[in-house]
């Protein structure tokens, strides 16, 4: 039954429609088997499915998806999985390169920003060449990530239609959810006096939260999270953080902080906190949030509070 | 403790892998690509062992890298066969300028390997940071390969049958290049590899022999760096002829000898990585490690042991 199902999932994979998979594996006693590559992902999956599906995370809380590098415990849960569902945008490297062809292999994946509009996704030019590329960080803009927990829920229905009332009405909380974040997070910006809203990071991840949230964004090495940052790109950071009165800038919790808190001595500015940029935290950790409300750092709500609470409390503070 | 070495789970380290059938075919198109790459890399290495060029492998696996960054500059693509032959040609000139510094200028051997393949490697890195960051070729790529991503990869097709994953079909016509050219050549490599002067009066092109050669360790290399990495490709070059040579000390002996040991070393790998979770590649290694310990402990060939004895006995 099991050889059946997966059968039947490889056919209804990708992005070709299925015409007719309705009998999957609700009759089966065992769960479907759903992969996720990084943490945002693995928390979106959790709840959405709740534990009607078993999922596994490639990446443990902290991974840099960049760098990622599988263990053979990870090649076993691909081999396994009924379904895998990656970020794309080359997010995660060598390893969505591999799962792009799973296809042939008897693999459906599902590629999570793969029908994002082409209008709402930020480019951004790389090196010298004149070529842009997508910015894959798009989980701090909440609108997009709203747009996501819907693609998604329709792959997973897809998977799974007997239960098509439960996931979307878990989908509509997770929304809900989302949005009520992002009307919090615009307010809380808005506590940082207009010209300190400047956000100073290691790599560029936070394009997307500063569009969402009214943030100038700025990073010290680019996109890629190992590329050590050239003398000019610091140099020019230094000039602009004195330029600007700019309060505190910040390290994240997946990249090498050394850097980052070199240039803070350097200008005399404070470090001011470690940002969640390509992973969430761990679920043992808490921001509060809106009202109050305690949010694990392990979920996107979490992840969100915890870094806009950090932005603002080190960004509000009027420099010496 | 018990988070470095799990305890061992007999039945799931080693025969969860071939459960059922289709368990069979993924992980058995990870440990044949293990296999095809020890095989190949080994009959090879045998060769560069003996001609005291064991480091070869390395300076050779760094210097592509500029070959690799150019040709994806041109080509704007990872196409296999313009990779293949920029990675060749850079390998090639690589060799070429650590024999030109060797005898043209007063370095030392090693300071002319030294010198050229870092050379060549900074080149490399500076042409991909030219490219920009997400040209989706970078130095790492060519450092760590990933052999679990095998049984993922694009299937080759030649006409309607399918020949497999890419990079185990490309490195399965590899070894069989390489067996067939050595069958094919083998006194020749032979002579030239232990006596020069002999090969000299018998008229061999040396120089042809050797460059041969080189062009075929390079071919080596390319075909496999993408799978298990360059690290581990220098590591097969060297450690199944040296394992061998202290058991025999003839060469045919040494060269069929790899085929067992790509076998204890594919497999032990696997397992190895399976128990602890960690890179099947490395895990490959250590093995590869652990049997030229035994090897030179135990080996009937200059071993430690069967010498302590040997002296005891003739004293």
């Amino acid at each position: 039954m099991l050889f059946f199902c997966s059968f039947l999932l490889g056919g209804c994979g990708g992005e070709t429609r299925p015409k007719a998979d309705s009998e999957s594996s609700s009759s089966s006693s065992e769960k479907i088997r759903l992969v996720v590559t990084t943490t945002q992902l693995y928390d979106l999956a959790q709840r959405l499915t709740g534990d009607r599906f078993s999922v596994t995370s490639l990446m443990g809380p902290g991974v840099d998806p960049h760098i990622y590098k599988p263990s053979s415990r990870d090649i076993l849960a691909l081999s396994k999985a009924n379904l895998v569902v990656y970020h794309g945008m080359h997010l995660e490297g060598r390893l969505a390169e591999a799962l792009s062809h799973s296809e042939e292999n008897g693999i459906s994946t599902f590629n999570a920003t793969g029908s994002l509009p082409n209008k709402r996704i930020i480019y951004s030019i790389s090196g010298h060449s004149e070529q842009q590329y997508p910015d894959p960080h798009v989980w701090f803009d909440p609108k997009i990530w709203s747009f996501i927990v819907n693609e998604f829920t329709r792959r997973v229905i897809r998977c799974n239609p007997s239960e098509q009332k439960q996931f979307e009405s878990r989908a509509i909380q997770i929304s809900d959810s989302i949005s009520k974040i992002e009307e919090w997070g615009i307010n809380e910006i808005k506590k940082i006096p207009k010209d300190q809203r400047t956000l100073i990071t290691s790599h560029d991840a936070f394009q997307y939260l500063g569009r969402a949230m009214g943030l100038q964004v700025i990073a010290l090495q680019g996109m890629s999270t190992t590329a050590e940052a050239g003398l000019a790109d610091r140099a020019n950071l230094v000039d602009l953080i004195q330029d600007h009165n700019i309060p505190a800038i910040f390290i994240e919790s997946s990249v090498n902080p050394t850097a980052i808190q070199e240039i803070a001595k350097e200008c005399n500015v404070e470090v001011g906190g470690e940002l969640f940029s390509d992973a969430l935290g761990s679920n043992n950790q808490f921001a509060t949030g809106p009202n109050g409300i305690q949010y694990s750092v392990g979920t996107w709500e979490g992840m969100m509070v915890h870094n806009i609470n950090t932005i603002v409390k080190a960004l509000r503070k009027r420099r010496k | 403790m018990d988070h470095f070495f799990p305890p061992l789970d007999l039945l799931d380290t080693f025969a969860m892998p071939w459960a059922s059938p289709e368990d069979i075919i993924w992980n058995g198109k990870i440990v044949a690509m293990g296999f095809f790459v020890c095989l190949s890399c080994g009959l090879i290495g045998a060769f560069i062992v003996v001609r005291k060029l064991a480091l070869m492998g390395d300076a050779i696996s760094h210097g592509i890298l500029p070959g690799l960054a150019l040709s994806f500059m041109i080509t704007q693509s990872k196409a296999l066969l313009p990779m293949f032959i920029g990675a060749c040609i850079a390998g090639l000139l690589c060799s070429l300028c650590i024999e030109w510094l060797q005898k043209k200028s007063p370095l030392k051997a090693d300071a002319a390997l030294g010198l050229t393949f870092t050379s060549f490697f900074a080149l490399g890195v500076l042409l991909i940071t030219q490219m920009g960051n997400n040209a989706h070729i970078d130095a790492e790529c060519l450092l760590y390969g990933e052999i679990g991503f095998t049984p993922l990869a694009k299937n080759l097709k030649w006409g309607a049958i399918e020949l497999g994953p890419r990079p185990l079909a490309t490195m399965a016509m590899v070894t069989l290049l390489i067996i067939s050219i050595m069958i094919v050549f083998y006194k020749q490599l032979l002579v030239t590899s232990f006596d020069e002067t002999l090969s000299i009066s018998l008229g061999l092109p040396i120089k042809a022999i050797h460059y041969g050669l080189m062009l075929l360790l390079a071919t080596t290399i390319v075909a496999a760096f993408e799978s298990v990495g360059v690290i581990l490709v220098i590591a097969m070059l060297i450690f199944p002829s040296t394992t061998a040579s202290f058991f025999f000390s003839r060469m045919p002996a040494i060269l069929f000898s790899t085929i067992p040991l790509a076998f204890i070393y594919s497999f032990g790998g696997f397992f190895l990585a399976r128990w602890l979770d960690c890179s099947i590649a490395a895990s490959m290694v250590v093995i590869a490690m652990f049997c030229f310990g035994l090897a030179w402990l135990f080996g009937p060939v200059d071993g430690v042991i069967p010498k302590l004895l040997y002296r005891k006995v003739s004293v």
